[in-house]
């Protein structure tokens, strides 16, 4: 009961948040800015396989991933007007703390990737698995996001300072653009490729990709679901176990 | 309890510090900035582990059982904790439902703790519109929601105006006399005097003495010697000259006499021979702030 009261604060607290609206209208922008740019080139479309929409659609849901960063946001205002501490005295177990956040990070999350698979859908792109194929492009990008929440609430712990916090989803931009992002792998330069084949965003593109272009093919599926889960994984044990460790200050 | 660092040059917050508080008493520490009061608190409210000794709340141990410690506690922070976006009756409501409260019950708490603290007027207005003196109002209610046995209050009327610190007072009081145990740090020695049933004095992080107010006081030399002075240079000139336990704030200058009957006399001939004339004299028994400097050392200017 208390992780969902306290979820149920911090969903009413972060609808009110318009930096969430600018992190879709990014999404959107990356969509139709790519498509406009590269979607109506035939060479491209040679390379794509015909539709730059079903191609540059897991471009978007990543970058509508990055709202899992509301997580850390609400964790240094918490962390900011000390309310923080007041929650660690009372019987509330330290977790819950941190799950409300995480959970009202994904939520954000699954409504833009909600909305910019419904957009793409409506511009043109045509998966090849359906709707099902949708459905798990849409749950690759919610481990993605919960990773990003993970990460956003590590770095709000550590840093306790907005700025930075929200500076650390720059970190979307090597992971996403390191990668078979605008192009297929192969035609990447070499220095390029490399850089793709060890970054976990390729994988996840790949598998997104697959689905939308190529069909059921279970081993891209497979690294897709693998690298997103670690990634959510590792940073949410990362978020938590720092979260256990958060020093009080006797006062300012 | 102990609170220090493992460096090689290890600092100790508090050093072999102990007490025990029975229900229905209020326990006053008291001391100088950075004397370990607060840290005190912080290790009961179970925000911070001590690194030696132990510390328990209602028998349950802060550090093996601090979920059990957290039922029993309300808490009040030398700086208050709230969510600055939420209403303050949305806030209390949460904190009762969060303490177990069933909906219909949070309700019925929340508004007789409102009530009872004179916020039921800024109950709809959101935590960030309102003065220091009504978070600190609404910080107290949310400690008192779930009606503790215990209570931990770090200087809780900081920031307080004259009335409402009183009125604050009143209900600490009431609280006490109700059965719940308080422990109350301070630095304002007349809220202690006031207040506590016990007082213990903190100093570099240990407790140097401990007793009633009354207790204190009657420890202490008779007699307060408390003069005025023209200008600062005098009084310190008077404070060099009576020595002992003296303390001075600008032209002010306050020493302990001796129980010696004659003692004040003789202070004010010295003062008197070498050219020191007072504006103003008066000679007082001795206050809890005046236990304080006799037992932390004597002050210097406030500026």
């Amino acid at each position: 009961m208390q992780t969902s009261l306290l979820t149920l604060r911090a969903a009413r607290l972060t609808v009110r948040n318009p930096v969430l609206a600018l992190n879709l209208l990014l999404a959107v922008v990356f969509l139709l800015v790519y498509d406009g740019s590269l979607g109506g080139s035939p060479a491209i479309l040679r390379l794509v396989g015909g539709n730059y929409y079903n191609y540059i659609l897991p471009a978007a849901v990543l970058a509508a991933s990055v709202a899992g960063g509301a997580a850390g946001l609400s964790v240094v205002s918490d962390l900011h007007s000390r309310y923080f501490f007041r929650q660690l005295t009372m019987p509330i177990h330290r977790s819950s703390l941190i799950t409300a956040a995480v959970f009202v990070g994904a939520l954000q999350v699954l409504l833009q990737t909600v909305v910019i698979l419904g957009l793409g859908l409506a511009l043109g792109a045509r998966p090849s698995t359906g709707a099902g194929g949708v459905v798990v492009v849409a749950l690759i990008g919610l481990l993605w996001g919960l990773g990003f929440a993970g990460y956003s609430v590590a770095v709000g712990v550590i840093t306790r300072d907005t700025q930075t916090t929200s500076a650390a989803g720059f970190l979307f931009v090597p992971l996403v653009f390191m990668s078979p992002l605008l192009i297929p792998a192969e035609e990447l330069k070499p220095w390029m490729r490399s850089a793709a084949s060890v970054n976990p965003a390729s994988y996840v593109i790949d598998g997104m990709r697959s689905l939308l272009i190529v069909g059921w093919d279970m081993p891209h599926l497979r690294n897709a679901l693998v690298a997103s889960a670690c990634f959510a994984v590792l940073a949410l044990a990362g978020a938590f176990a720092l979260t256990r460790r958060v020093p009080v200050e006797p006062h300012r | 309890m102990c609170f220090g660092g493992r460096a090689a040059a290890e600092t100790y917050a508090l050093r072999d510090v102990s007490f025990e508080v029975e229900r229905g008493e209020i326990f006053s520490l008291v001391g100088p900035n950075g004397a370990g009061k607060s840290t005190a608190v912080l290790i009961l409210a179970t925000l911070l582990r001590p690194t030696g000794g132990h510390a328990s709340i209602m028998g349950c141990d802060v550090t093996r059982e601090p979920a059990a410690a957290r039922r029993t506690i309300g808490v009040a922070l030398q700086e208050t904790g709230l969510d600055p976006k939420q209403s303050v009756r949305r806030l209390a409501r949460l904190h009762a439902r969060l303490h177990g409260y069933s909906r219909s019950r949070s309700r019925e708490r929340t508004d007789a703790t409102l009530a009872l603290l004179g916020l039921q007027e800024a109950a709809d207005m959101r935590i960030a519109r309102l003065s220091g003196g009504m978070r600190r109002r609404v910080d107290l209610a949310l400690a008192l929601l779930h009606a503790p046995p215990v209570l931990l209050l770090d200087e809780p009327t900081t920031g307080l105006d004259p009335r409402s610190r009183r009125a604050l007072w009143l209900e600490i009081a009431r609280l006490r006399d109700e059965g719940a145990a308080i422990v109350l740090t301070t630095q304002q020695l007349a809220e202690a005097e006031e207040l506590a049933d016990r007082v213990a004095i903190v100093n570099g992080g240990r407790i140097v003495v401990e007793g009633s107010p009354a207790a204190l006081k009657q420890q202490m030399p008779h007699a307060v010697l408390d003069t005025m002075f023209s200008t600062d240079a005098d009084a310190a000139a008077a404070a060099r000259l009576l020595g002992g336990d003296v303390s001075v704030s600008g032209p002010h200058v306050s020493a302990l006499l001796s129980n010696d009957p004659a003692a004040v006399s003789r202070a004010i001939s010295q003062l008197d021979a070498h050219g020191l004339r007072m504006s103003a004299l008066a000679v007082r028994e001795p206050t809890l702030e005046d236990v304080l400097i006799a037992h932390t050392g004597p002050a210097t200017s406030d500026a």
